[in-house]
């Protein structure tokens, strides 16, 4: 107390005799009050603000969340590598068939005869079906999930690899016999 | 006043704020994660393109020293002729892909012309511009590098980097043509 005036409720409790002193505790008091109750007004609205702008932050969020998660915006996803063309594929599958008719001419040049089964050249690539027309001709089909090919022996199996035909082409000087 | 009141207080964090907090958490992470998974799939496309370099040069040293390709080895095992060359950490079977060492036998037919003299034939049996043929057969080897993986997008990541020319995808594979 700096004026003789109450700042706290608990200095009410001091005994006031006078009239017109009992009159300015009593306006003191009231005004005291007055100021608490405005002040807890504030404090609730302030409150009440402050609720609303968390509750509106968080239902923001989860809808941002929620948006992310099941409408995955095209600002945010990746693009993985694009996937190989039929035409990529195809010419991959040349190429196996090409190396699997290989194998079938290898073991019937060191066996003069060809294979009953494919497995009988060495390790199949995986996806083929070999049959043998008769004693000098054969078949490979050559599968994968959206193309399938066929090579026949009495085809040039260069003409047949196509663009491919350069990598098998090209001389190696090694492993020749 | 509860306990359970008096314990929040006394902590300083609401319900309500433990929820935007984890909404906050939520949204950040959703914003990163793709980020993440592509910085992840970079780092395993590099790693396999690595791995194929120095498996392609491994084996290219020994064709240059040996004039032969190392023998084929099954998938995940590395050719015994490149043990003491390839790196000693270096493994073939790794997170999420396998690689495999192969050896193409290629039959080369070539039609040889044969001169009447040696052929044993008398001037006579044929026209004298007449030229006789005969089938040569040689063997020759390509080398090449497997890559074994369901994870499509490697195998793409793979094709798209060392191109179409040399590169293949097949399915779960994804093939390199070693040139010489």
């Amino acid at each position: 107390m700096t004026d003789g005036r109450p700042t706290r409720s608990g200095d009410f409790t001091s005994e006031v005799s006078d009239e017109s002193q009992r009159a300015r505790a009593v306006s003191d008091f009231l005004k005291d009050q007055n100021e608490r109750q405005q002040r807890a007004l504030k404090r609730k609205v302030r409150q009440r603000r402050f609720k609303k702008a968390r509750r509106i932050v968080v239902g923001a969020t989860w809808i941002g969340v929620a948006y992310i998660w099941v409408g995955t915006p095209g600002w945010l996803t990746v693009d993985p590598p694009p996937v190989p063309t039929v035409a990529d594929e195809s010419s991959a599958l040349r190429f196996n068939l090409y190396l699997q008719a290989q194998r079938v001419e290898a073991y019937r040049t060191e066996r003069g005869r060809l294979p009953y089964v494919l497995d009988e050249a060495g390790p199949r690539f995986r996806g083929m079906e070999y049959r043998r027309r008769d004693n000098r001709h054969y078949l490979i089909t050559g599968r994968t999930d959206r193309i399938e090919l066929q090579y026949y022996s009495r085809e040039s199996p260069l003409v047949f690899v196509g663009e491919a035909a350069s990598l098998a082409e090209s001389p190696s000087p090694g492993g020749g016999s | 006043m509860t306990s359970s009141r008096k314990n929040r207080q006394r902590s300083g964090a609401s319900i309500g704020d433990m929820l935007v907090f984890l909404s906050i958490l939520t949204l950040g992470f959703a914003l990163v994660y793709p980020q993440l998974q592509q910085r992840a799939f970079e780092q395993q496309l590099q790693g396999a393109v690595s791995a194929v370099e120095t498996l392609r040069a491994a084996s290219s040293a020994f064709m240059n020293r040996t004039l032969e390709w190392p023998a084929p080895s099954p998938a995940g095992v590395a050719p015994s002729e490149l043990a003491s060359v390839l790196p000693p950490e270096f493994s073939l079977p790794r997170d999420g892909y396998t690689l495999a060492w192969n050896r193409w036998e290629i039959v080369d037919r070539t039609e040889v012309a044969v001169p009447p003299e040696t052929a044993q034939l008398s001037q006579g049996d044929l026209p004298r511009d007449s030229v006789l043929t005969r089938t040569e057969i040689a063997f020759r080897t390509r080398g090449g590098l497997t890559i074994y993986s369901g994870n499509s997008a490697l195998l793409a990541g793979l094709l798209g980097h060392f191109g179409t020319r040399l590169s293949f995808v097949r399915d779960t594979t994804w093939t390199l043509v070693v040139p010489r």
